[in-house]
């Protein structure tokens, strides 16, 4: 029998990248709010995976997902790839609403689905694993330091994501519970504008955007027991956009 | 996904890896596929590695090499070549602090320049001579072992492995910029403790059983680390899965110390 894995954020890009790919070597349950109702069905890639309406910022509705994936099996790995983004805008032209909402669904709904899932992760000895972005590392400096606008809110909400990590690992270790963070660069998918993409490629030292398949095979790995001694860590899979 | 087939028709290079942590990854690559050449200057322990290997049908190769004499590393690598005409994975695993003093005021000039050549000058000579090939064919995997204590320093290792390995660190981010557009990557690994039969006798020997308790105790994962624990990672480095990961360092560390 296939180990459970839940998967937030499963409708698109590297949720449902990963949810495909996890689903060669666990049952996956993806759950995303554009789920309409419960249902099975195939994924665009090879995966088959059940696909459950849920919010992450509704800590009941977590918890009865997670409930519904335990009657599979054990829950051996939990990863939190829901969230959201907004065009560039400077923080000027950012309203509280906008903030909040980010904060929200971002940093508010990590917190939701990785506490709900300590009692199961502990049962299983599982793992966790958190997507945040090279955005929550350094913002845009480095990369693409324009002053007109830098998505405040989005990378602080990322960059909470990693803090919260670090927290979640020093805590749960004791427990038998691994967390770790995956920080994407630019992705190819709906998160970044497609008009974008070969100008962004010039930046990227592997001259080339990544694919969410990439993200799903560095995903599969640190919540396989080949990463049993990582924890706490932030993989960086940017193609050399930020490097350390 | 990583299966054991996806180092199929791969041909990997790796330096002192006759025996401890070295041989664990040289062997858990070979396990996984790979064509592995394993250079080391031990050659009782290359000839039981190659005796082991034989008798798991794994296609481990070995040369006995001086890795402090750079006409023996340009004599091993031309053969390397002649034999396998390819390198896929070049994992610079040489390194470690050769007995010299931890403490910084003892360390002579000879003390940083052993341990300079033995972490650093061979990686930058080896890695010089292998990275046109893989220009020539726009793929190549370069996995350098870096430490934490290359990022924190050490209790049981001195400023000069320290050092070394901090410019460990600062070559992969170079390599990784420098040779990402020809299709290469590099990245390294940073363990913490590995228990090997050297590092433990590093520790007996440099710390009280109740230091050593006190730093068990401050590595959230309560153990440390084993061979087989970063043969794994690099194993997931070193594959082709790992395309759009370069220039990072990966820490192996159980948590003990969580880098930005």
């Amino acid at each position: 029998m296939k180990p459970v894995a839940v998967i937030t954020g499963a409708a698109n890009n590297i949720g449902l990248a990963i949810a495909n790919q996890f689903s060669q070597y666990y049952q996956v349950v993806g759950l995303d709010c554009a789920f309409q109702s419960e249902e099975n069905s195939s994924g665009s890639g090879d995966g088959v995976f059940k696909r459950v309406a849920c919010d992450i910022t509704n800590p009941a509705e977590i918890e009865s997902a997670l409930q519904l994936a335990r009657t599979l099996g054990p829950i051996k790995a939990v990863v939190n790839s829901a969230a959201i983004t907004e065009s560039r805008a400077s923080i000027k032209d950012t309203s509280i609403e906008s903030w909040r909402r980010m904060m929200d669904i971002n940093l508010t709904g990590a917190f939701i689905v990785m506490k709900t899932s300590i009692p199961f992760l502990q049962e299983s000895q599982g793992a966790g694993l958190l997507i945040t972005s090279r955005a929550g590392k350094v913002g845009y400096a480095g990369f693409d330091p324009n002053p007109a606008g830098t998505k405040a809110h989005y990378c602080a909400s990322k960059a909470g994501v990693i803090s919260l990590i670090k927290s979640l690992a020093i805590e749960l270790a004791p427990f038998g519970i691994r967390i770790n963070g995956l920080a994407p660069g630019s992705i190819e998918g709906t998160m970044i504008p497609k008009e974008l993409w070969a100008g962004l490629a010039e930046k990227i030292p592997l001259k080339r955007l990544g694919l969410p398949t990439e993200i799903a095979e560095a995903a599969y790995f640190l919540c396989s027991e080949s990463a049993s001694y990582i924890t706490g860590h932030i993989l960086d899979v940017n193609g050399g956009t930020l490097m350390g | 996904m990583t299966d054991t087939n996806s180092f199929d028709q791969q041909v990997v290079l790796i330096t002192a890896a006759a025996s401890g942590l070295g041989r664990g990854i040289a062997i858990d690559l070979a396990r996984h596929g790979a064509t592995v050449h394993v250079w080391d200057r031990d050659a009782q322990a290359l000839a039981e590695l190659s005796s082991d290997a034989k008798s798991e049908n794994l296609a481990i190769s070995t040369r006995a090499v001086d890795l402090s004499n750079e006409r023996e590393v340009e004599q091993a690598f031309s053969a390397t070549i002649e034999q396998s005409s390819k390198i896929d994975v070049l994992i610079n695993n040489a390194g470690g602090s050769l007995h010299t003093p931890f403490n910084f005021l003892k360390q002579s000039k000879e003390d940083w320049e052993r341990v300079f050549n033995l972490n650093l000058m061979l990686t930058v000579k080896l890695t010089q001579l292998v990275i046109p090939l893989m220009i020539d064919r726009q793929y190549g995997r370069i996995i350098n072992i870096g430490s934490k204590a290359g990022r924190y320093g050490s209790l049981f290792a001195g400023a000069n492995y320290v050092a070394a390995k901090g410019a460990i660190h600062a070559l992969t981010l170079q390599l990784a910029q420098e040779f990402g557009p020809q299709g290469i990557t590099c990245n390294a690994i940073c363990p913490g403790a590995v228990m090997t039969p050297r590092v433990q006798g590093l520790l007996k020997e440099r710390q009280s059983d109740e230091q050593r308790q006190k730093v068990l105790n401050e590595i959230p994962v309560r153990r440390h680390g084993e061979v087989d624990d970063i043969a794994n990672t690099i194993a997931f480095l070193a594959s082709p899965q790992s395309g759009f990961i370069t220039g990072v360092l990966l820490d192996v560390n159980g948590g003990q110390a969580m880098s930005t």
